[in-house]
């Protein structure tokens, strides 16, 4: 083997989530474990020991004792729990038992590509005393996660890499700035710092482009407010004659999706704009395997700071920003820039979560800043706004709403916590009434909806 | 009621014929070139929104309705109905998309694509369907063979089968260690017609047996849910009777592939606990939960009519199920020709239907349309003696009063072209023109 071929090795690796049935043969097992072992070791210690889990109850209990309860991992013919002793070195501090196993499971995957199988390291075991229970690892061995093992089933796309400049110095360091900023408050971020955070929370997050991950997730229990944005825009470019639209931020493409299975045929265009180009390269590699869209253009924000759509004035019939606003510190410029492409008889659809509806998780977090973490990672940092400072932007940007709706206004927690218990009791007519009552007020309307957890602002262009 | 006193209330067969007509030319009405449209009302969502075609449970009903009509009708009317079967097979195909999922297949949550149990199911009609046109010398519709194998090949088989619970899921995403009996159920009956089709029995009797396995595996024991099948396997899932008779075709067909007399047994308990659950008006409770009194509404009409069609298929239809239910079924006929889609949304109040409850839904109407097409032969051959044709020739327009709220008043008006629900000032909620994609006004719901 040269440099290229090993070159060529490493890029092809992918994480692999979609196993096929397939066995591994214990000799090619034995093969990929020989080659961890091979991997350098602090002090020629190899303290490490491997544990291969074949038996499905044993996978089963495994996973549900460590709560790792991904398909994958009972997908995967093979399951490699990786184990060091690194009770002799609890004091060191270059923490090398760590990297010892590190470098160890990186072969491990190196190997198990030169042997024509998939393989995917989970290092996020929740309880990693739960699978050591499971394989009845003694307590001196500590559990650094786990790598799937398989023949693949599917062709994961490469996800983008730094440029090797970018990451490479000589004799001096050049990063002189985190580039990948650990500060979630989005007002100390460049929009260049911003671009980056979401690019990498795409990709590196837990949101990689699989079986699992191409669809959007129907159910309303975690998508209404998607499907209602769905809604609004089907109804507004219904009413339009080969209207173009533009998805603002189109981020994993989950609204555009929707749009475009359901009224891409319409469309005389539609359009993908976002900051980095790795996002853009996500979208492309998620709606490949659905079909072709003829009519999608990719858009990458033309100014690295300072949100520039690189469309011309008035070119958007329909346009939409779903939860995008709240990563931004200041909005006005975003704002400016959705005016300026509307055209004069355009409808911009804006989500916004509310910063008065009582949720706890929220307050929990904000703790005097205007800042929290996303609910979960694949949203990133958000800052919150009240209804009258979005209805503020949206003025001073020239724009003007039409109409205000609020999503799951506050009533319907109350209601659905009266639901609970009536049912719980046995009061099932009065479930059944409340429940019917919910069905109907996700959308309000009335004084409740500046009290919702998300707004809709259908928004035209004001009149000069 | 007596069996016999049962019987004898069936509507004639020349009065559902009637209805069934009426209702095909309701339908009819809101197809367009790409498939069936029309709003989507369920149990705890609804999609007003989006009415487009979509490739959800609609078209299983639609495609064994003209299945039943293309085995008992002859000269003019045969033809026709292969026609129409044919033409709607063609719209399958289209819908496919390229990872073998089909768009628009979430009924109540549309727009979506991989919705279960409909993709199955529809696929599974499908090839019933196709049968019926090779068997009368017609040929197969272009891609339809290709979009179920890709179906099948590339999301059943692939992603949706859990190796874990040797079943098939409803999600790859989350909840690994549930499955839906319903969706299981349907995936067995496509698989039983894609293997009639295309072969590779070894491969796909592994799959088979798994899931129905999986299926006995949670069928209730005892108490009041003695022989149903839950919703999903956790622990104390109600059961549904019209998603558990929705299992039996699949239980019966599998007992008569595998000759396991325990197939048998589940599929008469599960079939005796949806005679158990009918209510004494008519029509079936929607959930039935083991330790708790029943969730009785909203009382879906389509769901009733679903349930008489699923113990047909399974060959487990009595006169005395179709005496029960019919009256009740037709006394939701509406001027246009359509059917309510249910009694009690809201919880059942006295006083005015709900909107809900009004508005015709495709997806629940394609059932009373199968039923419709199945029920004139078996009250015949259940020697029902019947009432004489009652059913009025449907109007191009109606409109009746309906509650928005707990206690707004709105009102419902049917149009040749139109659907609407405005409120008392007369200002449109909801107004869908038949045929278009998208509703022109929706404050209503999602």
């Amino acid at each position: 083997m040269n440099g290229d071929d090993f070159l060529q090795l490493a890029a092809q690796r992918r994480s692999t989530r979609l196993f096929q049935e397939r066995p591994v043969p214990d000799a090619v097992l034995r093969r990929i474990v020989a080659a961890a072992t091979a991997a350098p070791t602090a002090c020629n210690r190899q303290l490490w020991h491997f544990v291969a889990i074949t038996d499905p109850e044993v996978k089963e209990q495994a996973c549900r004792l460590s709560y790792a309860e991904q398909s994958y991992l009972y997908d995967a013919p093979v399951l490699l729990a990786v184990f060091y002793d690194a009770s002799l070195e609890s004091r060191n501090p270059c923490k090398t038992p760590y990297l010892s196993a590190g470098m160890a499971i990186y072969a491990l995957l190196l190997a198990a590509e030169a042997e024509g199988l998939g393989s995917l390291y989970l290092g996020g075991i929740r309880v990693p005393r739960g699978l050591a229970g499971a394989v009845g690892a003694p307590p001196f061995l500590e559990n650094l996660g786990l790598v799937c093992l398989g023949y693949r089933a599917d062709t994961p796309p490469a996800p983008p890499r730094r440029p090797l400049d970018e990451v490479l110095s000589y004799n001096r360091c050049d990063l002189r700035a985190p580039h990948f900023p650990a500060d979630i408050r989005p007002h100390l971020w460049s929009l260049r710092q911003l671009a980056d955070f979401r690019e990498k929370l795409l990709w590196y997050k837990g949101i990689g482009i699989d079986a699992q991950t191409l669809h959007v997730n129907p159910d309303p229990r975690f998508s209404p407010a998607i499907r209602h944005l769905t809604g609004r825009l089907g109804m507004l470019l219904a009413r339009r004659e080969r209207p173009r639209f533009l998805d603002v931020l189109a981020y994993n493409g989950d609204v555009l999706l929707q749009l475009l299975l359901a009224a891409g045929a319409r469309l005389d265009k539609a359009y993908a704009y976002d900051l980095a180009p790795g996002i853009l390269h996500y979208l492309r590699e998620r709606l490949r395997p659905l079909g072709d869209f003829p009519n999608l253009e990719y858009l990458l924000n033309g100014d690295p700071d300072r949100p520039v759509i690189p469309l011309p004035d008035g070119q958007v019939d329909v346009m939409c920003c779903y939860q995008r606003l709240e990563q931004f510190a200041d909005p006005q410029p975003l704002l400016e820039e959705m005016a300026r492409v509307l055209a004069p008889d355009g409808r911009l659809v804006l989500l916004v979560s509310n910063r008065l509806y009582p949720h706890l998780y929220w307050y929990r977090r904000m703790c005097g800043q205007n800042y929290s973490l996303g609910r979960n990672w694949s949203r990133g940092p958000e800052r919150l706004y009240e209804p009258a400072e979005i209805l503020r932007h949206c003025r001073a940007a020239g724009l003007e709403a039409e109409t205000v709706t609020g999503l799951q206004p506050v009533e319907l927690k109350v209601a659905g916590w009266l639901e609970g218990w009536a049912r719980r009791l046995g009061g099932h007519a009065l479930g059944d009434r409340l429940a019917g009552w919910q069905a109907g007020h996700y959308a309000a309307r009335g004084c409740s909806r500046w009290f919702a957890r998300t707004l809709v602002f259908e928004l035209r262009r004001a009149a000069p | 009621m007596t069996p016999a006193a049962a019987i004898s209330m069936t509507p004639a067969p020349e009065t559902l014929r009637q209805a069934g007509a009426d209702l095909g030319g309701w339908l009819a009405a809101v197809r367009t070139p790409c498939g069936y449209g029309g709003p989507a009302v369920g149990a705890r969502a609804a999609c007003l929104s989006w009415c487009g075609p979509a490739a959800d449970w609609r078209l299983e009903g639609i495609l064994d309705a003209h299945g039943s009509r293309c085995a008992v009708a002859a000269g003019a009317e045969a033809v026709a109905a292969l026609d129409a079967l044919a033409a709607d097979l063609a719209t399958l195909p289209p819908a496919l998309l390229a990872d073998g999922s089909l768009r628009n297949s979430w009924f109540e949550f549309n727009p979506g694509e991989g919705g279960m149990p409909h993709e199955p199911a529809v696929l599974a009609a499908a090839l019933r369907a196709r049968r019926q046109l090779v068997r009368q010398g017609r040929p197969v519709p272009a891609g339809l063979d290709e979009a179920v194998a890709r179906n099948v090949e590339e999301r059943v088989l692939k992603i949706l089968w859990n190796k874990q619970l040797q079943t098939f899921c409803d999600w790859p995403m989350s909840g690994y260690d549930q499955y839906s009996p319903p969706t299981v159920a349907a995936v067995i009956e496509l698989l039983l017609e894609y293997g009639e089709l295309a072969g590779g029995w070894p491969r796909l009797d592994h799959y088979l047996e798994g899931a129905a396995a999986s299926l006995l595996a949670v069928q209730r024991p005892d108490g009041a849910v003695a022989g149903g099948l839950p919703l999903s396997n956790r622990n104390g899932a109600p059961c549904s009777p019209f998603l558990t008779a929705r299992c039996l075709p699949a239980l019966i067909a599998m007992r008569r592939r595998t000759g396991e007399p325990a197939l048998a047994e589940a599929a008469a308990a599960a079939a005796a606990f949806v005679r158990r659950s009918a209510l004494p008006g008519g029509g079936y409770p929607l959930l039935v939960h083991p330790q708790r009194p029943p969730g009785r509404f909203p009382v879906l009409t389509g769901a009733a009519a679903g349930t008489l069609t699923a113990l047909g298929r399974a060959g487990l239809l009595e006169p005395g199920d179709l005496a029960a239910q019919l009256p009740w079924l037709l006394a939701h006929r509406q001027p246009g020709g359509a059917f309510a889609t249910a009694d009690g949304f809201g919880g059942g109040a006295a006083g005015l239907p709900a909107w809900r409850d009004v508005l015709p839904v495709t997806g629940w109407l394609d059932k009373l349309y199968a039923l419709l097409a199945l029920a004139p032969v078996a009250a015949a051959g259940g020697g029902a003696a019947g009432r004489p044709a009652t059913v009025p020739p449907p109007v191009a327009a109606w409109s009746c009063e309906v509650r928005l709220g707990w206690r707004r008043r709105g009102r419902y008006v049917e149009e040749a072209d139109t659907l609407r629900i405005e409120d008392a000032r007369g200002r449109p909620l909801f107004r869908w023109r038949k045929g278009a994609d998208w509703a022109e006004v929706n404050e209503l719901a999602g």
